[in-house]
């Protein structure tokens, strides 16, 4: 008898169940009369095994709780729509300096890619600057890290991708127990006078970004479209229902205990 | 199929997305990020969603595309997977509830150490149940290819995890 030795993918399959009859047979015939054959059988046999017992706890897992609201807040109004409105007023003045539009392609786009999602107020929509856009994304690990250990009113540099933003918290919120964080983003010296403003909360464990608000272009502003930019201090929070800052005292407590 | 429907599938769903990234991704954090934007894409899209025919399927489709998406995209703006930008946000959560199922960790831990195009096999088939076939037509590629990829991947797996598995006959060929 001088019968080849059937390949791999033959006898991964015959291990699967995936081979005809006739087919079935011969790798029998070849296992019985090799036990290198038989032995490599079982290690696919085994292989198929361990890794459906292996990953079958994440089935039992519970999904984490952002994960799920992402899912049930498909197709619900874009949070960025309220927020054009409620910027939108005689009591948001137009800021005296220099808005860069092209900040979005500095700072914003950065985080949005590095976050994995879109910039831009909602699906076919022109972008209209001064626009919030709201979303229980991740943020990169330096972000979050200068916002874990950061006061209000201290500045850190952090990389993200190849940018180096200035980190600069504005102030932390009560929100039903849980905590949010205004903060501003700006983007290093030589990039011009670029900033963003935005809202992160707590859940699960992290910071998720539920607000960012790009400042309108002075020239929207100056064409009294209405989109005027967020300025000031904490103007954005309030925007999302978030009334009472925490005082320093509670900050701090807040801080070293984590964010709980 | 309705809308509410649709996300009432796509929402049961989820355990089986989040299994499929982690074995492709090998990174919980990741892992959940593709499936939430795998999700976004797929609400988007979901006029072309046949209803009666496989959603895990289409939805590992979505999945693979979006990655691949991804990581065009890095490497487009010159930032390589592993850089920086794509450093996700650790889920401290996610690393104690797996403490819980050990090889799950060793598993994944040695995952990450295949290409990526081995562990799209083996999270499609023995982990997801699809066939070579319905993983030859998620990937996009001949039968013949799902089949030898997968092959080695198990056997580089299985030596891997027990790197005296040639005293038990397993490496012989």
């Amino acid at each position: 008898m001088n019968m080849q030795t059937p390949s791999d993918e033959i006898l991964m399959a015959y291990a699967d169940g995936a081979l005809s009859g006739a087919e079935a047979a011969e790798v029998r015939d070849a296992a019985a009369r090799d036990p290198a054959v038989a032995a490599r059988i079982e290690m696919f046999r085994a292989s198929g095994r361990l890794l459906r017992g292996a990953f079958e706890p994440v089935l039992h897992q519970p999904v984490p709780q952002n994960l799920q609201d992402a899912v049930a807040a498909l197709g619900a109004p874009v949070p960025g729509r309220q927020g054009r409105h409620l910027l939108a007023g005689p009591r948001h003045r137009p800021r005296s300096r220099m808005w860069a539009q092209a900040l979005a392609a500095s700072v914003a786009l950065v985080l949005a890619l590095a976050a994995g999602w879109r910039l831009g107020p909602g699906r076919g929509e022109p972008a209209v600057p001064g626009t919030l856009m709201a979303a229980a994304a991740a943020l990169p690990a330096p972000l979050t890290a200068a916002l874990d250990r950061l006061p209000s009113g201290e500045v850190a540099q952090v990389r993200v991708g190849l940018h180096t933003v200035g980190v600069l918290p504005l102030a932390s919120y009560d929100a039903h127990g849980s905590v949010c964080r205004e903060f501003e983003l700006t983007a290093a010296a030589g990039a011009g006078d670029r900033s963003l403003r935005g809202v992160v909360c707590r859940g699960g464990g992290r910071w998720l970004l539920r607000a960012l608000a790009e400042p309108a272009a002075p020239a929207a502003a100056e064409a009294g479209d209405g989109y005027l930019p967020a300025s000031g201090g904490g103007e954005l929070a309030p925007l999302l229902g978030l009334a009472q800052p925490l005082s320093p005292a509670e900050e701090r407590q807040r801080l070293a205990k984590g964010w709980r | 199929m309705g809308s509410t429907d649709f996300k009432t599938e796509l929402t049961a769903l989820l355990p089986r997305l989040r299994r499929f990234a982690l074995a492709k991704v090998g990174d919980p954090a990741a892992a959940d990020d593709l499936v939430q934007a795998a999700c976004e894409r797929a609400w988007r899209a979901r006029d072309k969603w046949v209803p009666g025919t496989r959603m895990d399927s289409w939805m590992f489709t979505i999945m693979q595309n979006l990655h691949i998406d991804e990581i065009r995209a890095a490497s487009a703006r010159g930032i390589n997977e592993g850089s920086e930008a794509l450093e996700l946000v650790e889920d401290h959560q996610w690393s104690r509830r797996v403490e819980a199922g050990v090889a799950l960790d060793q598993v994944v831990r040695i995952m990450r150490q295949l290409p990526e195009s081995m562990r799209e096999v083996l999270a499609l088939v023995p982990i997801e149940g699809l066939s070579y076939q319905e993983a030859a037509a998620v990937l996009g590629v001949p039968v013949g290819t799902v089949m030898s990829r997968l092959a080695r991947a198990r056997a580089e797996l299985m030596r891997r995890l027990q790197p005296d598995a040639g005293a038990a006959g397993w490496a012989t060929t």
